[in-house]
């Protein structure tokens, strides 16, 4: 009896004692977690922006002046004589655009076609084309920054229209552009309507976005941060096509052996305009007659030729200008 | 014992309630006392219940003594095992600890390979030769920590896997980053954004997952409160070790039966060693995870926040203009490394490191702003004596000098707090058989008597 007693008791003890070993040795800790899945980003079709009812020819910039002064007889108290007084001019642009505004990194300059337009400006105010400093602003940046008169030029692929006009200053249309694909090289596609169920990219919260969710619905739109953002997805397989104006698709294709724009037609027309302060009429007068001086002398085609032949074919005519605003 | 309660019951009826409690104390197996003698029983017992006890008391004292042992060695295995509970735990503590700082490493490399990538961009196509061996390094350190780690600690298994698919998916893109940068393509810098990008959406918080896992385990094992219960099971051996004591002295006419006091004395030295270790303990904890590891963890911090500020910055000018959100990003970062700075009161000379590169910063955003990008990059990416490199580095090494310090002060605290653990186990072993031995040879004394 007594030893059976001691028996249960040893066994109990010895039942206690594993238990505490199994507890504490044997235990191990539950897996870390592992962070769930950011929901990744789908672009939403931003509301269409109603086509602001225009009174005016949205083209139509202000005359001329005529004969275009130069920079010993520019009028006192001009836009353009307080610009010479500061030294130099500021331009507001992009530095990501490549071939329109993009920073060289051999050089750390900007260069492009839209800077070389910057350049043909301050060569009409100081006689000489290096006399500028440029403010790397985005896209969303270009209005505030010429309302508040940080820069005062903007020369950064802009497209002219009505609800712009409201809040700033156009120069006539310096270059026409249009909305076009970019694929892959030795694609068959050469249009949108060739990309149904390809996934399409194009940054998100543009016009080129709305244009391509409004015009190939069938098509499976991806956004990216930027146009160049589209590209690196590009590269990475994810998107069999871009979208966007045929400018900034040469820049991506120049980037790119095996990115081509092919030969069609635009689907939409993106007409450019350098941007000024609304009250700057002056300053826009001078820069319409420093850009006819441009078509007319061949600088335009010089400077088409050195930054989009490569990727988009020899120059067009340049746009024709409207002119007679009076606002 | 149904008998027992009875005769208590039948012995109240006729005495007062002190003479129940008098017979409560007194051996159950009286059986019929109150019955048979109609005076009411006292504390001495009667001459009946003596002739009672003859028959009796040699079982009550072998039960005694069974029990003696039984409680002894009882107290003695639970209290060696929790004794070693306790130093297996801090062992775990050390272990988990040592992960923690491992994953934190992990994590203050990537931002600095990051930010060293991004500065590097800044330059042009050619990268300088040190911050390209600075990046490798980085990166190498990285990939050995993660394999270390993935060993340590098997519950991280799966964090882990994920984490060296994202620092390969990372070092990849810097590479298109770079092979597309020195030919003068835009897209590098993309590149390089989305791997910045990618490493703060997807990999931090990966890692900040390891560092909050491990550091719950360590604080989970850092407790004393086990060692409560060698307490608890000590005083109850005791309180029944004196009681015996006082039912012997009744029983046998002697003050003192010395085994039993000296059974009650190791009992008493059981007790009064075991708050001590485990008092003791418990301060030691509390100093650590208040001290070297509240330290660790603040100096971790403000590494991994400092660099994620430096990395900022050069995105900042990477981005040219566009750069706002960098900029945010730069001042949170900042305001978080000044917060955690404050608490590490006992080294000041990084505070005033840090604001010395805080008003590089000032000035590289004031060049940046002013239209001076050249002057900026040249302030950011250059390697002068006041260039920010140069003045963060010197922060950012005098930081992780501090942290392997605090480091290896929290993993010494608590391997000095391991032997005295172990010590305590074998002792409270050797005591648990003492109560018992003891014990039994104190009864054993009284057992003789009836031989």
């Amino acid at each position: 009896m007594r030893l059976r007693v001691r028996k249960a008791l040893l066994a109990v003890a010895t039942l206690a004692s594993l238990n505490a070993v199994s507890a504490c040795a044997l235990f191990s800790y539950s897996p870390t977690p592992l962070p769930s899945e950011a929901p990744s980003q789908q672009p939403a079709p931003s509301a269409p922006a109603a086509p602001a009812a225009c009174k005016e020819n949205p083209l139509a910039s202000y005359t001329p002046s005529n004969p275009l002064p130069t920079p010993e007889t520019l009028p006192a108290g001009s836009t353009m004589a307080k610009i010479k007084k500061r030294g130099r001019l500021v331009a507001g642009v992009s530095a990501d655009t490549y071939l329109l505004g993009s920073r060289n990194p051999f050089t750390g300059e900007i260069e492009g076609f839209d800077i070389d337009m910057v350049k043909a400006v301050a060569k009409a105010i100081f006689g000489d084309e290096n006399r500028y400093q440029l403010k790397v602003i985005t896209a969303a940046q270009r209005i505030p920054a010429l309302e508040k008169g940080d820069v005062d030029i903007v020369a950064r692929n802009m497209t002219i229209n009505c609800d712009r006009w409201k809040q700033i200053a156009f120069s006539g249309e310096y270059y026409r552009s249009g909305q076009k694909i970019l694929v892959r090289k030795g694609s068959k596609a050469n249009s949108l309507n060739d990309l149904d169920g390809e996934k399409v990219c194009a940054p998100i919260g543009t016009s080129s976005m709305d244009n391509l969710i409004k015009k190939a619905p069938k098509a499976i739109p991806v956004g990216a941060d930027t146009h160049t953002g589209c590209l690196v997805l590009f590269q990475q397989g994810q998107v069999a096509a871009i979208t966007g104006d045929d400018t900034v698709l040469a820049g991506l294709a120049a980037q790119d052996p095996y990115a081509v724009v092919p030969d069609q037609r635009a689907f939409t027309e993106e007409p450019y305009g350098l941007g000024f302060n609304e009250k700057d009429i002056d300053f826009v007068r001078f820069v319409n007659a420093r850009l006819d001086e441009m078509r007319t002398n061949g600088e335009w085609d010089r400077i088409y030729n050195r930054w989009l032949r490569g990727s988009l074919g020899p120059a067009p005519r340049p746009p024709i200008p409207v002119y007679g605003r009076t606002r | 014992m149904s008998q027992a309660s009875q005769q208590i019951g039948a012995a109240g009826v006729a005495a007062p309630p002190s003479a129940a409690a008098a017979t409560a104390a007194a051996p159950p197996t009286a059986r019929q006392p109150a019955t048979v003698s109609p005076q009411p029983t006292s504390g001495t017992p009667t001459s009946a219940a003596q002739a009672q006890r003859k028959m009796n008391t040699p079982q009550r004292l072998r039960l005694l003594s069974l029990g003696v042992v039984v409680a002894g060695l009882i107290i003695g295995l639970i209290g060696a095992l929790t004794f070693a509970y306790l130093a297996l735990s801090l062992s775990r503590a050390k272990a988990d600890t040592a992960q923690l700082i491992r994953v934190q490493k992990i994590q203050s490399n990537l931002l600095s390979a990051d930010a060293t990538a991004t500065n590097a961009f800044l330059v042009g196509g050619l990268e300088p030769p040190a911050q390209r061996a600075a990046y490798d390094q980085a990166m190498s350190s990285t990939s050995s920590l993660i394999a270390e780690a993935a060993r340590a600690q098997p519950a991280d298994g799966a964090a882990l896997a994920a984490l060296n698919q994202q620092v390969v998916s990372y070092a990849a893109t810097i590479e298109q980053a770079r092979a597309n940068n020195r030919q003068g393509l835009p897209v590098g810098a993309q590149y390089l954004r989305n791997a910045s990008a990618d490493l703060r959406a997807t990999t931090l918080p990966i890692l900040d997952n390891l560092v909050n896992a491990n550091a719950a385990r360590a604080a989970d094992e850092m407790h004393a409160g086990a060692g409560y219960i060698v307490i608890v099971l000590a005083v109850l051996g005791l309180v029944t070790v004196l009681v015996a004591q006082i039912w012997l002295a009744r029983t046998f006419k002697r003050r003192i039966n010395v085994g039993m006091l000296a059974s009650a004395v190791v009992l008493l030295l059981i007790v009064i060693g075991s708050l001590v270790a485990v008092l003791q303990l418990r301060s030691a904890l509390n100093d650590i995870s208040t001290g070297s590891l509240a330290a660790v963890n603040a100096a971790a911090d403000t590494r991994i926040e400092a660099n994620n500020a430096k990395s900022n910055e050069s995105l900042t000018l990477i981005a040219r203009g566009s750069g706002q959100s960098f900029e945010t990003a730069w001042k949170s970062s900042a305001d978080a490394v000044a917060n955690n700075l404050s608490r590490l009161s006992d080294k000041p000379e990084l505070a005033s490191q840090w604001q010395a590169y805080t008003d590089v910063h000032s000035q590289i955003r004031g060049l940046d702003d002013g239209g001076q990008w050249d002057k900026a990059v040249a302030k950011a990416a250059g390697s002068g004596k006041s260039s920010s490199n140069t003045v963060f580095g010197t922060f950012d090494g005098n930081l992780a000098g501090y942290l392997d310090g605090v480091s290896q002060d929290a993993s010494n605290s608590l391997a000095d707090e391991q032997p005295i653990m172990i010590v305590s186990a074998i002792l409270i072993l050797l005591a648990g058989v003492a109560v018992a031995l003891l014990g039994r040879w104190g009864v054993t004394e009284r057992l003789k008597e009836y031989r």
